[in-house]
């Protein structure tokens, strides 16, 4: 009897797994623009959904560049897509898309330093010390440091720091720790032109490189990650990157000026196309503390979950969370201007087709700009 | 069983293969991106663009939004339209795509079978993906469409002007695989089998061989052990332990039995001896018991026969013997003793025999002195000496059944008479031959025949010459000698002269004529008897 009762335990258990495996299963699809380490994470989280719901998902990654022309196209070619990653500056033309208004952030982010601490002995703590730091770092093929008589700024060896100067968003952390209004129509012209001809010469000296537009980001995570430059600016984003390429790499807050600290609010959001119940469900597993947790331990993100984020700054002492403490979100338009000007006129500044004045008066012009 | 293993070959060379191709098309895919955005970005430098009066509407607030970079883009039957602000001015740049992607696909030196697509899916070189069986929604990296195998490449910038999809057939038709695999582990399994078989062959015929060797050696060892015939117990090593192991365990017996094949023997050999020092004991014995050997000889004898035994078989076996001397001792001491008193029973007995007729015991005495006297010159056996010395005692024994007025007549008897007194010969015979010993056997016959005659006129029985006992004609002369030399009531003793010459007279008719020869040469001794 005995026997018998053990054998319909397995009988049925059998029976539940068949089933289980066999139940047809409601797809649902996302189309999300993180990096591959990142959407392996995301994976992880959405088997556990999966695991207790006849649910599979579908994902779709796209490139963060016009990610919402992408899943514009997708809804647009009658391609099933029930939730998508986007940046939380949504376009007004996007949002009639949104079913009932449905958005989940997924992450708030700003930016962090990231240095090698086989190349760096510690983080700078100010942005003067992280200028010497970037140049004494940067060394030619020969072994001569930069400033040095030999130093052959062609053939770079290693750098000291990289920051993608083409990038307003990466750059504003310099200028906001010089000015921290230098976003506001108000801002210090002087402190400005201080930043940007600081990073004029750096630039002349060979310590940063100007890097394309559209490839400045692979670039400085190829040579981070390759042991090549000793520290850049990034976000947590990056993390789960950074922890594949299994490089030694550490955290600090970014270095402070004047006005402290200065880093940029982004995020990214879960927006519900579908108006299908499953994917309300899905939306709301995606909302939980739970999700929360896992997507700091697998990708290194932080949802803006306030006890979450209060708990990774007090108990944990998180470089990130402390720094989002003092990051300043950035609005659609401002995001636009710093783009523009860092792409378009910060470059020629620094090949010295614009003076600085003329510098400030484009930035002066976008800000004043609405 | 080999089914599982065809699984898993297929299994682990597909996977292997996959991952070698996977990681390869990883970084040509890589290259072939840079390269496309390179081919892209030469041809929209050298392309003079269309310039827009203003952006269509749909498409102006898309250039300002996060991370557009100021481009919109698209595909449209293979064609990218880029809208962009050069210098301020909207401008739309149209690339026809095929063409930069087989240049790309050339200078990477893509040779497989590939596709570009766009981010819906849509193909812009190439084959067809529903043709292939891959789905819209397969965006793996390595995705199955039928029984072959895809490798999906997405452009990873995040900042590139349009995302393609780069899709490469892996070569990996699970069917050819499958078939390949077959091939190569039945050529695998063949050759493997020849070896095998070659080696298993050879190898079982080694050790076929060695067991052989091994079975041959441990029987004729064994043959030898067992018979105690061989120590040496060594066997050959076969290689295989398990019958190695035996053979240590044979080893181990065969000296065992060797060992016990020789304790046997020498137990046998001592079991022989003993059984042979018995059989000389009781030889001895009987030897002893016979009086063939005196008791000193036959001590003296044992000693030689016991020397070699073990001590736990010696000291019994002499204690034997020390009994076995003992009770023979005891034994002839009882035997004389009986003797004795036989012989005085005789000496009686032939008193008895003459108690009536006056004559004394000296007659019987007397008679047996010269009976042993004549009896030495015939008889060398001392024993056959005493005997007729003693049974010569009894000859007139039957002189007891005869009546008194015969046998104590002062007078001559009749004829009559005499015939009753010749009687007692036959009567002493009846008596002495009931009993079954060889003296009284002597005594019965001497007694019988002491009155025949050499020359066949005596009686009872009338013999005549050698036919009568020789016991009974020493007997016959002894006893009419001593009748001579006696007195009777009808004569006086006659003198010995007298009684040799009445005795010589009648050698040849009464008496033996040897006998009466011997009585003469020893006339002396004779009558130093009285």
């Amino acid at each position: 009897m005995r026997k018998n009762w053990w054998k319909i335990l397995i009988a049925v258990f059998l029976i539940l797994l068949i089933i289980y495996l066999v139940l047809p299963r409601q797809d649902v699809n996302i189309v999300t623009q993180m990096t591959k380490e990142e959407t392996e994470g995301l994976k992880r989280i959405l088997n556990r959904y999966e695991r207790y719901n006849l649910v599979e998902f579908n994902i779709i990654n796209i490139s963060f560049n016009n990610h919402y022309n992408r899943i514009e196209e997708f809804i647009n070619a009658d391609t099933e897509v029930d939730i998508a990653r986007g940046d939380i500056k949504m376009p007004q033309w996007f949002k009639e898309n949104v079913v009932n208004n449905c958005t989940v952030d997924q992450a708030v982010d700003c930016l962090v330093l990231i240095y090698n601490p086989e190349i760096i002995d510690s983080p700078p703590e100010t942005i003067a010390e992280f200028r010497t730091l970037a140049q004494k770092k940067t060394i030619d093929k020969s072994g001569n440091q930069s400033g040095a008589p030999d130093f052959n700024s062609k053939q770079i060896e290693q750098y000291g720091a990289y920051v993608p100067m083409s990038s307003g968003w990466w750059m504003s952390p310099f200028f906001g720790a010089a000015d921290d209004d230098f976003l506001a129509p108000s801002f210090n012209r002087e402190d400005f032109i201080s930043t940007a001809e600081k990073f004029k010469k750096m630039h002349q000296n060979g310590v940063i490189p100007l890097v394309a537009q559209d490839e400045f980001y692979q670039w400085m995570m190829n040579k981070f990650t390759a042991g090549k430059v000793g520290m850049i600016i990034n976000g947590p984003w990056s993390i789960p990157k950074l922890r594949e390429a299994d490089i030694n790499f550490e955290i600090a807050l970014l270095p402070q000026g004047e006005d402290g600290r200065f880093s940029p609010m982004g995020g990214q959001q879960w927006i519900m196309l579908s108006d299908e119940p499953e994917v309300k469900n899905v939306m709301d597993y995606l909302s939980s503390s739970e999700v929360a947790n896992l997507f700091y331990k697998y990708n290194g993100t932080l949802m803006p979950n306030e006890s979450f984020l209060n708990k990774l700054e007090e108990n944990e002492n998180n470089i990130v969370a402390k720094q989002l403490s003092q990051a300043v979100k950035i609005n659609n338009k401002t995001d636009y201007d710093l783009y523009k000007f860092f792409s378009d006129d910060f470059p020629k500044y620094l090949e010295e087709n614009l003076t600085k004045e003329e510098l400030v008066k484009g930035w002066e012009e976008k800000l004043q700009n609405k | 069983m080999s089914f599982l293993i065809v699984l898993f070959s297929v299994y682990q060379r597909f996977n292997y293969e996959m991952e070698i191709k996977a990681d390869l098309y990883k970084s040509l895919s890589s290259l072939f991106f840079d390269n496309l955005k390179e081919e892209i970005n030469l041809k929209m430098r050298k392309k003079e663009p269309k310039k827009l009066a203003n952006f269509p509407k749909q498409i102006e607030n898309k250039l300002t939004q996060v991370g557009s970079m100021s481009y919109y883009s698209k595909i449209k039957n293979k064609v990218l339209f880029v809208y962009t602000l050069e210098n301020e001015q909207a401008v739309l740049y149209k690339l026809y795509l095929p063409p930069l992607i087989q240049n790309v696909a050339d200078k990477v030196q893509l040779n497989a079978d590939y596709g570009v697509f766009s981010t819906l899916y849509e193909p812009i070189v190439n084959f067809n993906l529903e043709e292939k069986g891959i789905t819209f929604y397969q965006r793996d990296e390595i995705v199955r469409g039928g029984l072959n195998y895809y490798f999906v490449a997405p452009n990873n910038n995040p900042y590139s002007i349009y995302p393609f999809y780069l899709i490469i057939d892996l070569n990996l038709n699970l069917l050819n695989l499958v078939l390949i695999n077959l091939i190569r582990i039945f050529i695998f399994v063949l050759i493997t089998a020849i070896i095998t078989y070659y080696i298993a062959n050879r190898f079982s015929q080694k050790v076929s061989d060695k067991i052989t060797q091994l079975s041959e050696t441990a029987y004729l060892k064994g043959q030898r052990a067992v018979k105690g015939l061989e120590s040496d117990a060594e066997l050959p090593a076969t290689d295989i332990k398990e019958i190695d192991k035996i053979t240590t365990t044979l080893r181990y017996l065969f000296r065992s039995n060797y060992d016990y094949a020789k304790e046997l023997e020498e137990n046998h050999q001592q079991i022989k001896n003993t059984n042979e020092a018995l059989w000389n004991v009781l030889i001895l014995t009987e030897k002893l018991v016979g009086n063939n050997i005196s008791p000193s000889v036959f001590q003296e004898q044992i000693k030689n026969k016991v020397s070699g035994l073990e001590v736990n078989t010696v000291k019994p076996l002499k204690n034997l013997v020390h009994d076995i001397i003992r009770i023979n001792q005891e034994k002839q001491e009882y035997l004389e003793q009986n003797q004795e008193l036989i012989y005085k029973t005789l000496d009686l007995l032939g008193e008895m025999s003459e108690y009536r007729d006056d004559v004394t015991g000296a007659h019987i005495n007397r008679v047996s002195e010269i009976a042993a006297i004549l009896g030495q010159g015939f008889l060398n056996d001392e024993e056959e000496l005493i005997k007729l010395k003693n049974a010569s005692k009894l000859h007139d024994l039957g002189k007891i059944a005869i009546p008194d007025d015969i046998l104590i007549k002062p007078g001559k008897l009749t004829d009559k008479e005499y015939e009753e007194m010749k009687k007692h010969a036959r009567f002493g015979y009846n008596i002495l031959s009931r009993i079954e010993d060889p003296l009284f056997d002597l005594a019965a016959q001497i007694a019988l025949t002491h009155h025949e005659k050499w020359d066949g006129s005596g009686y009872p029985l009338g013999l005549s010459g050698l036919d009568i006992p020789l016991e009974s004609r020493i007997v016959a002369i002894c006893d009419v000698f001593d009748a001579l030399k006696s007195s009777r009531p009808y004569k006086e003793p006659y003198s010995f002269d007298r009684a040799f010459k009445i005795i010589g007279n009648d050698a040849g008719t009464h008496f033996d004529p040897e006998i009466v020869e011997i009585l003469m040469q020893n006339k002396d001794k004779i009558i130093e008897i009285y």
